[in-house]
Formats: C-alpha cells, sequence, structure tokens
C-alpha cells in the first residue's frame, strides 16, 4: 500500500500535479536558517525576511511599496515644516507574551538602533532623529535634526519589546534572538536544531488578518535538493530561483514563478593588508584573468557582469565604465609587470608562491560550482587558491570580518532603495572588511549622505563607481535577475523587492 | 504617479517617433508634413520633448527630408511653387533646429533658406532677434550679433544685455535656480519645483536651445527641471498623438478586415486603437461587430467629452453592457484619458479586464493540463495557448494601466502569465510601447530598478527613450536621498 502510494505521489509530481494539499501551511526554504531573529541586528537577509512576519513597524509597506499604511502605528500626524512627526500607537496592541505595547518599546528600540555599539543596519536610516518622546503610553514623537521629505519612511524599523531585555545593551547573541517576541502577523512557535527549521503561527486578531495559519522556514542547504524537496511538494516557495534553474521549475504545472528586482552584486573582495592584494597591479590581474560572463551565464543565469559598486538598473552604476574584458594573457603580461614569476603554471613573488585563501560567504557557498570555476580560472595565471566555505553567520563575522584572516572574500550584497555603498568602502565603514581607505572616496561618500539634490547624488555615484572601479578593493563581479517559485495552492502572491514578506497577509 | 503617467503618454510618442508613417503624405516636400501632422505640430510646440538623443535621431529624419526638398526643387527647375515648397520645409527646419540647440546647423539651414527664399526675412515669433543674436554670438558673429541684440523687445532686454556682456545663457538663469533649491530648505521635492521652473524652462527655450539639457551631468538642479519639465510636453504630445492616430484608424475601421490590417492606420500608427483593441480581446467576431463597436466608441467619446451630456448615464448603460461595454469605455480612455471613465467607467473596464487576466490563466492551465508528455503537437499547442495568452494578458494589462489606479494590478497579471522561461516581459513580441507602458506601471509601484532596466533595454534601438530613463532614474534618485540605506549579507 505504501509502494502504491509513493508511486502515486512520484507520478503525480512527474507530470506536475499538486503535492498533497498543506492545509494551511507554508513552507518556505533559505539556504541558510538565520542566525538569529533580532530585528536590530538583521545584517543577513534571512533575518529580514522571518521578521518581516515576526515584528511590526510601525508604518507599513504599502502596495507602491512606500511606507503609506498603519502598522503599530495607527494614526500619525506630520508637522507642516517636516520637522517632527508624533504617532499614535494601536489600541490594544500587544506583544505576543501578552504584555501591551507602550511608548517606551518604541523610544527603547529607537535609542537601541541609533546605539553605534549595536551596529545595527538601521542606524543610518534613523541617524537623522534628534530626540524621540515618549508624550504618554501610546504617543510617540520623533523630532529630527532637518525637515525631512518623506518622514514615514523612517518609522519602518521593527519595534522590539524593552521589557525582555530589562533595559541590557542588545546583543547578537541575546536570548531574544532565538525566541523572539514581536507584534506582527506571526508569532514565533519553535525552533528545531534537528532539522533546521522555524515554526511560526497566525496571531489571531492580528489587524493584518493573514489567511494562512502556519508559516515554517526550513533550512535545505544544497541548491539542488532545494529543487527537489519543492518538486515534490516538501516546501512551498523557493525564496530565490536563479534564472538557470527557472526552465526546470517553471516547466511544471501549478508553479508559478514571481520575478522580482533585487538590488544586489555579487564580489570577489582583496584583503587589502594581505602582501599580494594590496598590491593594485595584483588586484586588476586578478580581475582581467576572470571570465565573468562565463561564469555567470554557466552556472547562475540571467544577469550583468559589472564593473562597479552598483546595480546596473540604479541610477547610481555609470553604464559608461565597461567591465574589463576577460584576458588570461593579458593578466599574466600584468603580473609579470608587476614583479610575478610563472615557473611552470605556478606565480612566485619573491622567490615565494603566490597561494590565497578564499573565504566563500554563507550565502553564497551553496554554488559551489561558482567557486570551482573562479579558482580554476585564477589556476590558469599561476594564483593557488584554497577555498574556505564552512562558514556560518557568526564564524564569517569572526574571523573574515573582524580577524580578517583571508585573501579573497567571495559574497554577496543586497540593498535597499538606497543603494547605499557607505559603510562597505569609506574608511570608517563598519562593513569595510576589506580595509580600503581613500579620501577622495571619504569625501564622495560623505557628500552623498548628506546632498539633497538628485543630479549630485548620480554624479557622486558614478564618481565612486570610476573611483572603485579603478581602485578595485573588490573585483565587482555581476547583477543578477530572480524569482520566487511557489505552488499555485498559494494565490495572489506579491512579494516586496527587499523585505519580501511585505504583503503575506494578502496571500491566499 | 505622475512619471507613471508621463511614460504611459509617451509610449504614443516613441511608436510614433520609432515608426514614423512612410507613406502619409510622402509626395510633398515639406517634411513636416511627410512625418505626420501630429509629430510636426508636436515638435514645433516644444521641441524639448525630444531630448537629446532623441534630437539627434530626429535631426537625420529632417535631414533626410530636406534633401528630398531640395531634390524635388532643383528637379522642378527652381518654379515659384517649388522654392515656396521648399522654403517652408527650410524654415520649419530652421525653426527646429534652432529650438533643439542644433544652432550652427540652424544658421546653415537658414542660409540656405535665403538663399531659395530670396528673402532676408525674420519670421515673426520664429526668428526672434533674441534667438539669432544669441545664434549669431555662439558663430563669433559678434558685432552682427550686437545689432540684432539692439532690436530685442523691452522685456528680452536684461536677457539680450548679459548675453552681450558674455554671460553664458545656462548661467543667466542657474542663479534663479539655485535660488529655489535653497528656498526650499531641505523638503526639495521634483515635481513643485518643475512647476515652478517651468517658465524659466520655456524661457530657455525659447531663447534659443535647451542649453541647460546639454548640461545634464552638472551638479545643477537646471538640468533636471530641464529635462523633467521636457517630459511634461512628452505628455501633452503623447495626448496630442493619442487623439490624433485614433482619428486617423477611425477612418479606416469601416473598411472591410482585410483593407483595414492594409490600412496605413495599421501599418504606420501604433497603437491603432479600434482594431488593436478588437483583435487582442477578441470582442469582435464578424465586420458588423466592429462596425458597431466603432460607432459605439465613436458615440461614446463624443458623449462623454460634450459638456451638458448625461455621462454618468452613458457610463452605467456601458458597463451594464459588460464586456462590449467595457471595451468601449477602454477605447474612449485612449482619447479622453483614464480621467474621463470616472469610478463607474474604471471599476467596468478594470472588472473587465481582470476577467480576461483570469481567463488567460484558466486557458493555459486547461492547455498544459492536456499536455500529456513530450511531442512536438502537444508542445505546438502549448506554446499557441502561452502565445494567445500572452497576447490577451498584454491587452488586459494596457487596458488596467489605462484606466489608471490599477497599474500594480497589471503588473501582478502580466507576471503571473509571463513566467520567465514561459515567455519574458522583454520578448520581441511585445512593442515598445507596451513596454513603456510597463516600465511605467513599475514605477507607479516604486519598482523602479525593474522599470529603469525596461527603458534601458529599450534605449538601444530607440534613442528617444533615453531621456525618460534618465529621468526616470533621477525621481528614483531624488525619492530615496532622505532615507539612508542599509546594505545587508544574502
Amino acid at each position: 500500500m505504501r509502494r502504491v502510494a509513493l508511486a502515486v505521489l512520484l507520478l503525480g509530481a512527474a507530470v506536475g500535479t499538486s503535492p498533497a494539499a498543506l492545509a494551511k501551511d507554508f513552507v518556505y526554504a533559505e539556504s541558510q536558517a538565520p542566525a538569529h531573529m533580532n530585528p536590530l541586528l538583521a545584517t543577513y537577509m534571512n533575518i529580514l525576511r522571518v521578521d518581516e512576519l515576526l515584528f511590526d513597524s510601525l508604518v507599513r509597506q504599502g502596495r507602491n511599496n512606500k511606507a503609506t499604511e498603519p502598522g503599530l502605528a495607527e494614526s500619525w500626524t506630520v508637522a507642516p515644516d517636516q520637522t517632527s512627526v508624533s504617532v499614535r500607537l494601536r489600541q490594544g496592541a500587544t506583544w505576543h507574551d501578552g504584555e501591551p505595547v507602550t511608548a517606551d518599546d518604541v523610544t527603547f528600540t529607537v535609542k537601541a538602533i541609533l546605539d553605534a555599539g549595536n551596529a545595527s543596519p538601521d542606524h543610518d536610516r534613523l541617524s537623522v532623529v534628534r530626540e524621540v518622546v515618549a508624550d504618554d503610553a501610546r504617543s510617540v514623537t520623533f523630532r529630527f535634526t532637518r525637515p525631512v521629505r518623506e518622514p514615514l519612511e523612517k518609522l519602518t524599523f521593527k519595534v522590539v519589546p524593552a521589557h525582555l531585555f530589562g533595559g541590557k545593551r542588545v546583543r547578537a547573541d541575546d536570548p531574544f534572538g532565538q525566541k523572539p517576541q514581536g507584534t506582527g502577523p506571526y508569532r514565533f512557535v519553535s525552533r528545531s536544531a534537528a532539522d533546521n527549521t522555524i515554526a511560526m503561527e497566525r496571531v489571531a486578531g492580528h489587524p493584518a488578518g493573514c489567511s494562512i495559519e502556519r508559516v515554517v522556514m526550513k533550512e535545505v542547504p544544497d541548491r539542488e535538493a532545494q529543487k527537489s524537496t519543492f518538486k515534490y511538494g516538501g516546501i512551498d516557495a523557493i525564496v530565490k530561483v536563479h534564472h538557470n534553474d527557472l526552465k526546470e521549475l517553471s516547466a511544471i504545472r501549478h508553479v508559478n514563478i514571481v520575478p522580482y528586482a533585487q538590488n544586489s552584486w555579487w564580489y570577489m573582495a582583496f584583503n587589502l593588508s594581505r602582501p599580494h592584494c594590496r598590491d593594485p597591479r595584483f588586484r586588476a590581474a586578478v580581475l582581467t584573468a576572470l571570465n565573468r560572463e562565463k561564469t555567470m551565464k554557466a552556472h547562475l543565469g540571467r544577469g550583468k557582469v559589472i564593473s562597479g559598486p552598483y546595480a546596473p538598473t540604479t541610477a547610481y552604476y555609470d553604464h559608461k565604465i565597461a567591465p574589463v574584458a576577460h584576458d588570461p594573457d593579458r593578466a599574466s603580461s600584468m603580473l609579470a609587470a608587476a614583479g610575478y614569476r610563472n615557473d611552470g603554471g605556478t606565480l612566485s613573488r619573491d622567490g615565494r608562491p603566490v597561494k590565497l585563501t578564499l573565504a566563500v560567504a554563507p550565502g553564497v557557498a551553496t554554488f559551489q560550482e561558482v567557486v570551482l570555476d573562479l579558482q580554476s580560472q585564477l589556476k590558469q595565471v599561476g594564483i593557488e587558491v584554497e577555498v574556505k566555505s564552512s562558514f556560518d553567520a557568526r564564524s564569517w563575522k569572526r574571523d573574515v570580518e573582524e580577524k580578517r584572516a583571508y585573501d579573497l572574500a567571495l559574497g554577496s550584497w543586497v540593498f535597499d532603495e538606497q543603494a547605499s555603498i557607505y559603510h562597505l568602502f569609506h574608511s570608517q565603514g563598519r562593513d569595510n572588511f576589506v580595509g580600503y581607505r581613500n579620501q577622495v572616496v571619504d569625501r564622495y561618500l560623505d557628500e552623498s549622505l548628506n546632498t539633497i539634490d538628485p543630479v549630485v547624488a548620480q554624479n557622486l555615484g558614478w564618481k565612486l563607481h570610476a573611483v572603485l572601479a579603478e581602485d578595485l578593493p573588490y573585483a565587482f563581479l555581476w547583477s543578477l535577475e530572480f524569482s520566487t517559485a511557489i505552488w499555485d495552492r498559494v494565490q495572489d502572491v506579491r512579494i516586496h523587492p527587499y523585505y519580501y514578506f511585505s504583503f503575506v497577509c494578502d496571500w491566499k | 504617479m505622475r512619471l507613471a503617467a508621463i511614460l504611459v503618454a509617451s509610449a504614443t510618442v516613441l511608436a510614433a517617433c520609432s515608426k514614423p508613417p512612410a507613406d502619409a503624405g510622402a509626395s510633398s516636400p515639406a517634411p513636416g508634413y511627410s512625418l505626420g501632422k501630429g509629430w510636426r505640430a508636436a515638435v514645433a510646440a516644444d521641441p524639448a520633448v525630444l531630448g537629446n538623443q532623441g534630437t539627434d535621431a530626429w535631426v537625420r529624419l529632417w535631414e533626410n527630408d530636406l534633401l528630398g526638398a531640395v531634390q524635388e526643387f532643383k528637379l522642378a527647375g527652381g518654379t515659384d511653387e517649388a522654392s515656396a515648397g521648399a522654403a517652408r520645409a527650410l524654415i520649419s527646419v530652421a525653426s527646429f533646429l534652432r529650438a533643439a540647440s542644433r544652432v550652427q546647423l540652424a544658421l546653415e539651414v537658414e542660409a540656405a533658406e535665403y538663399r531659395v527664399a530670396a528673402a532676408g526675412r525674420i519670421e515673426p515669433g520664429v526668428h526672434t532677434p533674441l534667438v539669432l543674436g544669441w545664434a549669431l554670438l555662439r558663430t563669433g558673429a559678434a558685432d552682427k550679433a550686437a545689432a540684432v541684440l539692439k532690436t530685442v523687445a523691452p522685456e528680452d532686454r536684461p536677457l539680450a544685455d548679459k548675453l552681450l556682456a558674455g554671460v553664458p545663457v545656462g548661467e543667466v538663469v542657474a542663479p534663479a535656480w539655485r535660488e529655489k533649491a535653497s528656498a526650499a530648505n531641505g523638503k526639495l521635492d521634483l515635481w513643485p519645483l518643475v512647476e515652478g521652473a517651468k517658465p524659466l524652462f520655456v524661457e530657455t527655450v525659447r531663447d534659443g536651445g535647451n542649453e541647460a539639457s546639454l548640461r545634464h551631468r552638472d551638479p545643477d538642479l537646471l538640468a533636471v527641471t530641464a529635462r523633467a519639465a521636457s517630459l511634461e510636453a512628452i505628455e501633452v504630445v503623447g495626448k496630442a498623438l493619442g487623439a490624433f492616430a485614433f482619428l486617423e484608424c477611425e477612418a479606416a475601421a469601416g473598411a472591410s478586415h482585410a483593407e483595414r490590417v492594409a490600412s496605413s492606420c495599421s501599418r504606420a500608427l501604433q497603437p491603432e486603437p479600434v482594431p488593436w483593441f478588437i483583435g487582442r480581446f477578441g470582442v469582435a467576431e464578424t465586420d458588423d461587430d466592429l462596425a458597431a463597436l466603432a460607432r459605439a466608441r465613436r458615440d461614446a467619446v463624443s458623449a462623454m467629452s460634450t459638456p451638458g451630456s448625461d455621462r454618468q448615464r452613458l457610463l452605467v448603460a456601458a458597463r451594464d453592457a459588460g464586456a462590449m461595454g467595457a471595451f468601449v469605455l477602454a477605447s474612449a480612455a485612449w482619447t479622453l484619458g483614464p480621467a474621463a471613465l470616472g469610478d463607474v467607467g474604471r471599476d467596468a473596464v478594470i472588472g473587465f479586464a481582470t476577467e480576461r487576466l483570469a481567463e488567460v490563466r484558466a486557458h493555459v492551465d486547461q492547455t498544459a493540463a492536456s499536455w500529456t508528455g513530450p511531442g512536438a503537437t502537444e508542445l505546438k499547442r502549448m506554446q499557441a495557448a502561452e502565445r494567445q495568452g500572452a497576447a490577451v494578458a498584454t491587452a488586459a494589462a494596457e487596458t488596467l494601466m489605462l484606466a489608471g489606479g490599477r497599474l500594480h494590478l497589471a503588473v501582478q497579471g502580466l507576471e503571473s502569465v509571463y513566467a520567465p522561461g514561459r515567455a519574458s516581459f522583454l520578448d520581441a513580441r511585445h512593442s515598445p510601447e507596451y513596454l513603456v507602458m510597463l516600465a511605467a506601471a513599475y514605477f507607479d509601484a516604486n519598482r523602479f530598478p525593474e522599470g529603469i532596466g525596461i527603458l534601458r533595454s529599450l534605449e538601444a534601438t530607440y534613442p528617444v527613450i533615453g531621456g525618460l530613463r534618465e529621468v526616470a532614474e533621477l525621481v528614483s534618485v531624488q525619492r530615496s536621498l532622505d532615507t539612508r540605506g542599509a546594505a545587508r549579507r544574502e
């Protein structure tokens, strides 16, 4: 009987029928489970996505992807001169543990974000907040250092419960991050280390009124395994499907493919404190040795090879700067001119062979074929590369970003619509893990933070593009097109290109 | 929303610009006529509509026609009639070139004009002393310029004096713009600025060329607003052209199907509203249906645009007539703009288009369900279903866009049909004007990367798109300037 059932299941999958219904559950796959779920410290996209389910912001994203809808705030008043905004919290709003939401929660959250020691990704967004005051238990006023054109956009941070932190500094390893209590449309139920899942259930009475009862995040590290699990109904959605996999998935009946443009790009970063990588001639040669077009098309699919630190669909990308062409012979000549010798396929300088470590970030480690391809291309010009790809978020932060124990680092950055590269390349930037220092770049980045003129901002972006394409603290690789694959038992799916689950309560 | 509306309108411009009708009025030596009355009027009204890249393409077209006109003049042996025709053509060309800041070329053409017409006259309203003086200054003829600039009207005197003093036109007006930006005190918003600055921009153009837009890469607000203002012009032009195309097509709608397909309307003018809508929606099976629909549409347009008519009654009747009525309303929206539909009409159109989208999905799924395995016949059926589905979905989405306020629904509907791997958004089957509208829909949904990506993909083939894309980029930057962002790791 069991064999028959299995055969029916396999046949169903082969001809593209829907897998067995999962009632009101929705299971989605991430290639790595979030290290924690604390929204104040959501430095990874997998955290951002799960937090969109668990937490509310004061103002939510509207259907035009702008902050327009009531969230934890039921109403607000923007001062005529746009230097302040007062919000009124939703009547009867409670945390998932039953405690009432108060204005103090909001002030605590803002202060935690603005505490530089917390290194919150939302710090820059809120840096224009001069003061946040609880007017009464349900009312909060934000005062800004200058008029703010779109003040509601400042209110899209996730609010956390002050009472669970007891006035202490927020830390990534705080127990709250493993057992979060939010006010979002879904509450945290459990996290299973055994099968790497996070289970969430719908909050009854939440004003968003979601249709789906339970959401489960399931870690499926391998891309092929993700596809197989999806095809046989083990998961309902793959968050990020690369173009090369689309043909296979979209051929399945009852699978919808939902494209979305994510503002992101891949890089191979150079540790500028290491002997070879600090030499700009070496960096230029490495870039010239890489066949980015071939690698991208062969393993990832549709996208664009980039010449600088922006996605080509942003206004800051300067299309006049062409990507460096792949030319291994020229790369060898450049290396020779920089004092390197190639003896029988092994590159050396001052009698010592060139051996580099390539650290692969957890978010891209699933693309082993990309890593091997790049490794092989560098080998062609004599550069030996030892690959380290077993990082998780914590070890990456410790070994790569803090100890800087690497020569090359392969990874991907994802940006919101501001596409700010400030912290990546400013000498004081918190994400400048390559140790890049350039006064001109610092000045451009400082200016770009303060300008209110779109033409100036765009020009600064182009200038930054030009300088960074010349200096090459990173070898800028490519920007890709993405889609989500989702079984059509879930209808009305609309995806926010950055926060992803912003419209989950419309899904049916 | 505004940018989206402008882009929707400009889709029509794009179609006309990229496909000038080859046959209409080809025998005339006047380039304006041979390129279409709508375009002549539109470009004459404001050449800045084209932007720099568009101007380059446009100048090439004019030059071709100009050569033709001169050739005809020569062939005709310099008769008075031919001379007058050629002179008219040259005046048009010169005036366009001047306004499009191709001053040197304009002067050369003017010289030809003078030769042809054998008269040194200055056309009022075309050759203003200010324009001519500035043009002469640009070409180094300072003495002649000074003489001409002395004759300017009193209101132009301050500007003429500055020009004579050697102050570049851009610098004459730029301080005023900076003052505006400073007064904005951090509350900079592109569109109010455009509104306030439009007279200055118009002044700059009238003054002999959009110097400002040539400086578009300078960190100068003048550049942004100048280009934005030119987009406003596009909106106006788009509407004018939409109406123009409609009239042309309507004339052809009474003909038989074969004649209709072969008509200049369907070949040369995009979009071709009546057959275009009907063909894509499949609401008219016979020529009688078609004729009835054309009449209904004409009546609807007439009633909806006539003050004092019982518009509401008409809208309700159209809504109650189901798909046919909704079609009539949708097609009327092409001429009158979505606002003319009112809430009742808009809901009817949206309901109709949404219904068609659902039908498309069901149809594609149904066909897919009958696909039992690999095989040429099944595959062809599947592909045919997808093609048909894509065509109807496109039409439905366009209607949703036109009906206004439902752009996100249009994008959602399209994305559900155009799944990558099945069909691509940027498939060659799709018309450029449709893709521009799709970009507009993305902009309306604040999905700028997708919209910009679509425009950029079109830009190589249709240079005029460059101006649209540039403005879209700046709007995207402007919208996000106040909200500092974050980078996160995947």
